[in-house]
């Protein structure tokens, strides 16, 4: 029998990588709030994951540091270090390199990273004098006793949303070999200390009498002790503790364990161990979802408390308050369970229902032909599930683009910090939903607007006030849905762009002609700023110019479906807007006729349609136009874009499809138009690729193939 | 599978096909199937030898005019035309052919003297020529014929004269 550690490592990556997304995020905010202790808790709490989950798969390096970092923590958790840049600054470089570690595992590197000097600056920041802050009327507690190495219950891990928990027992021991170990807490702390070591010999798992009264005081909680027996022939034990510990931390709060969690970390234990849990899931439920593991080979329950069916504990208030929090954030955590999918599963379900949505798409136009009721109706059923199902797929597949906005607040500051600016940086909509493999492709493009709005946009404090500006300056980053389209835009409150200027560098560098001079549109601006090589940044940096990196975004926009908008104000601000579709694969799409061939033209695109006549067509510039309430909207017959063989007849009326191609509408003229449709998008092969003009193609019902119009490349 | 015992050094077997006139062979490790010529949809603006895009099993992919892509003289598509599915540089593409068969030949035949094979077909595409009796059956490399180059060309040629042929209109 063989085991093998690494089928958990990508799951361990996934979630060491949330972690650190947590620790930034709450780092940020501690900066901005350095007497937020709420936070500090947050920090230690993901800190405190981390190093669990790591001492469970082997990572000692990074054990070690996130060792050192709750050291930190805890120091600041009771308030004789206070919250200064340094020890910020000292917080940042640890995420840092615990991220640098992460993605050493990630990539299989063994190299070991030395954070040696880290360590130290760890230290001298924690050894920093401390600034007196007694706790208001608050009893001292000499706690040397809590951290008996030997006490029978430990905290396994940090519950998830009780707030009020501080007892750790590395913590705890840390303070022990810290003369003098005579710290001021708050009173929830003293509630959560584990009651005085029981006798080692106990055969049975003791809950502290503290955490009976506090769950018990909950309503709908049971509290349980587990006797979980793993299979005599399980190699990995450890794996498997983490495992149980992990499904139990989903299910409620882990209040201790025997023996100890560290020795369970380490196998010192024979084949069964026991865990007390505090959970509003019935004992049998708990029995099952831990044999679901592989592995285990019984679990059995002890139930020491069932729920009350209302109580309200005589206890502190500011106890009591916590507990309500604590129980609040588990039925939270209860609710939003959720189940890790590889990505790659959901492709390939994505791509069945694809074909699903063409077969079915081939039986209606086959059963168009007869007329046999039956046969409709099955066929209405049949589309109305596959549309659901298909929907259902998409949901899945959408994740919030908070996913990837999240590292952007950490590399904002490090970049203000770096280029003495002030920035505030707000985000808005991280809510907003994206298909999986189209947020993945957007961090690179986002990087590049945020550095440009962040470089270029924003100008020093000192230039910003003699321009009458406040010194902070404003970088937003916001989503939101636009019909089939989301939104992403960068705004900075900076510079602007100077068209002049622009046109200068471009012409300078040789990327236009003089004579293209004469057009200052917010579009020719942002075609040039695209434009591969183009920089307006004044002075060699590290740093980006504005521009580079724009080609970048647009090319990679547009490989997507998408688009690239430039609003500006030249010395009042700059907003570059990446409009993406919601999903790739499956979209609505108007059916076409243009010589005989069937064309689709993305729905999301499309704004109405029209029959015109000759008449209707004015020609403006040497370039035909129609004119719709006011506008002026060029006309581009497909048939001639297509090199069709027959052409539209001038005398004749043909329709034409209005698109909106960012703020510009298009008139394509086309023979017919044949409908609305749900199309399944196929990408061209390499071979095809470089053809000009077409966004893909896909597979209509009769089995033949239709190409998917590309209006901005068509053009 | 390969493996037939004693002549398994020299034996090869060959997908061979007329374009035109001509008679020419494929290596049958490249090739993934023949199927019946179908409805191929046009795609516009890519270079005259692309016929088109047809579905194959659910993939979309190009088909070539193998007569135009090699320059020879293009018999008219009869009820012997086939497609036949090659694997270049990891893409498939479909050939447009007349009477697909595959014969064995013995490795020892195949001679390297491109230069007689055809006055027509670029030199760089012929791996070397067969005679079997009185046919002689030229070997196509099918990675040069369907070459990376001529795939970037397919983007630059594309783009000329559908500019071109805009303004002309619009003039």
């Amino acid at each position: 029998m063989e085991m093998d550690i690494s089928q958990y490592k990508d799951l361990f990556i996934t979630e060491a990588q949330e972690h650190l997304d947590a620790l930034n995020k709450f780092l940020l905010q501690l900066e901005n709030d350095p007497n937020n202790l709420d936070v500090v808790t947050e920090i230690f709490r993901s800190a405190h994951t981390l190093k669990g989950m790591s001492a469970t798969m082997g990572y000692d390096q990074l054990t070690e540091l996130a060792h050192e970092m709750e050291n930190l923590l805890e120091h600041l958790r009771t308030g004789d270090v206070p919250v200064t840049t340094n020890v910020v600054d000292t917080l940042f470089s640890c995420f840092d390199t615990l991220g640098a570690i992460i993605n050493a595992i990630a990539e299989d590197r063994p190299e070991q990273i030395d954070f040696s000097g880290l360590v130290g600056e760890i230290r001298a920041v924690t050894e920093e004098p401390a600034v007196e802050q007694p706790a208001p009327e608050e009893p001292i507690v000499v706690e040397a006793e809590v951290a008996e190495p030997q006490a029978p219950v430990q905290r396994a891990t940090e519950p998830e949303a009780t707030k009020a928990e501080l007892t750790e027992p590395q913590a705890a021991e840390q303070r022990v070999t810290e003369p003098p170990a005579i710290k001021a807490e708050p009173a929830q702390q003293q509630a959560a200390v584990p009651a005085l070591a029981e006798p080692v010999a106990s055969s049975e798992l003791e809950v502290d009498e503290a955490d009976m009264r506090r769950y018990s005081a909950t309503p709908g909680m049971r509290i349980m002790r587990l006797t979980v027996e793993l299979d005599r022939e399980c190699l990995l034990k450890s794996v498997r503790v983490f495992m149980v510990f992990k499904k139990l931390a989903q299910l409620g709060d882990v209040l201790g364990s025997m023996p100890p969690v560290e020795a369970l970390e380490d196998e010192k234990f024979e084949s069964t161990f026991q865990v007390a849990v505090a959970t509003p899931e019935t004992g049998q439920r708990v029995e099952k979802a831990l044999l679901a593991i592989a592995e285990i080979a019984s679990v059995k329950t002890d139930v020491l408390h069932e729920p009350a069916l209302e109580a309200r504990p005589s206890g502190a208030a500011g106890a009591d308050g916590a507990t309500d929090k604590a129980a609040a954030g588990l039925s939270a955590a209860r609710r939003t369970q959720s189940v890790r999918v590889n990505i790659a599963r959901l492709d390939t379900l994505m791509n069945l229902v694809g074909e699903l949505v063409i077969n079915r798409t081939r039986l209606a136009q086959i059963a168009q032909g007869s007329n046999i009721p039956d046969l409709r109706e099955a066929l209405d059923q049949t589309s109305r599930l596959t549309a659901e199902l298909q929907d259902e797929v998409m949901k899945t597949r959408m994740v919030p683009v908070e996913h990837v906005f999240n590292r952007f607040p950490r590399m904002v500051r490090d970049l203000a910090r770096a280029e003495g600016k002030e920035i505030d940086f707000v985000v808005e909509g991280k809510e907003i939903e994206l298909d999986r493999t189209i947020l993945d492709e957007i961090s690179d493009p986002l990087i590049h607007m945020i550095r440009n709005a962040v470089d270029h946009g924003i100008a020093t404090p000192e230039k910003r006030v003699k321009q009458g500006k406040p010194a902070r300056g404003t970088v937003k980053l916001s989503a939101y849905r636009d019909r089939n389209y989301v939104a992403i835009e960068v705004y900075d409150d900076g510079e602007g762009v100077e068209p002049a200027r622009v046109f200068d560098r471009a012409l300078s560098k040789g990327l236009i002609g003089e004579d293209e001079r004469r057009s200052l549109t917010d579009d020719d601006v942002l075609r040039v700023l695209c434009m591969p090589g183009f920089s307006t940044s004044d002075q060699v940096s590290g740093v980006s110019g504005r521009g580079v990196g724009m080609d970048a975004v647009k090319s990679k926009a547009e490989a997507l479906g998408g688009f690239v908008l430039l609003a500006f104000e030249p010395g009042l601000g700059t907003t570059v807007t990446l409009k993406l579709p919601l999903t790739l694969a499956i979209v609505q799409a108007l059916m076409v006729e243009v010589s005989g061939e069937t064309y689709a033209v993305p729905l999301g695109t499309v704004r109405e349609t029209h029959v015109i006549s000759p008449e209707d067509i004015k020609t403006v510039q040497s370039h035909e136009a129609i004119f719709l309430r006011d506008e002026t909207i060029p006309l581009l017959r497909l048939d001639r874009l297509l090199e069709c063989s027959h052409l539209l007849n001038g005398a004749e009326q043909f329709p034409v499809v209005i698109t909106e191609i960012g703020p510009r509408l298009i008139a394509l003229g086309v023979h017919s138009l044949i409908g609305q449709q749900e199309i399944v998008i196929s990408t061209l092969d390499k071979f095809l690729k470089r053809v000009e003009g077409f966004a893909g193609a896909t597979i209509l019902g009769t089995g033949r193939v239709a190409l998917i119009l590309d209006i901005p490349s068509l053009m | 599978m390969e493996d037939k015992g004693y002549a398994v050094d020299r034996e090869m077997q060959l997908v061979a096909f007329k374009v035109g006139n001509e008679e020419f062979g494929v290596d049958v490790k490249k090739v993934e199937g023949v199927i019946s010529l179908v409805d191929v949809t046009r795609m516009p603006r890519a270079p005259k030898f692309v016929e088109g895009i047809i579905n194959l099993r659910g993939q979309i992919i190009a088909v070539v005019d193998l007569a135009s892509r090699l320059g020879v003289a293009s018999s008219d598509r009869g009820p012997a035309t086939r497609i036949v599915v090659v694997e270049a540089q990891d893409v498939k593409v479909g050939l447009i052919v007349d009477s697909p068969e595959v014969i064995n030949i013995d490795k020892e035949d195949i001679e390297a003297s491109p230069a007689l094979a055809s006055a027509d077909v670029e030199s760089s595409f012929i791996k070397g020529v067969v005679k079997l009796g009185d046919r002689l059956l030229i070997l196509l490399d099918v990675d040069r014929v369907l070459s990376d180059e001529e795939r970037t060309d397919i983007g630059a040629m594309d783009a000329a004269p559908g500019q071109d042929s805009g303004e002309e209109q619009e003039a």
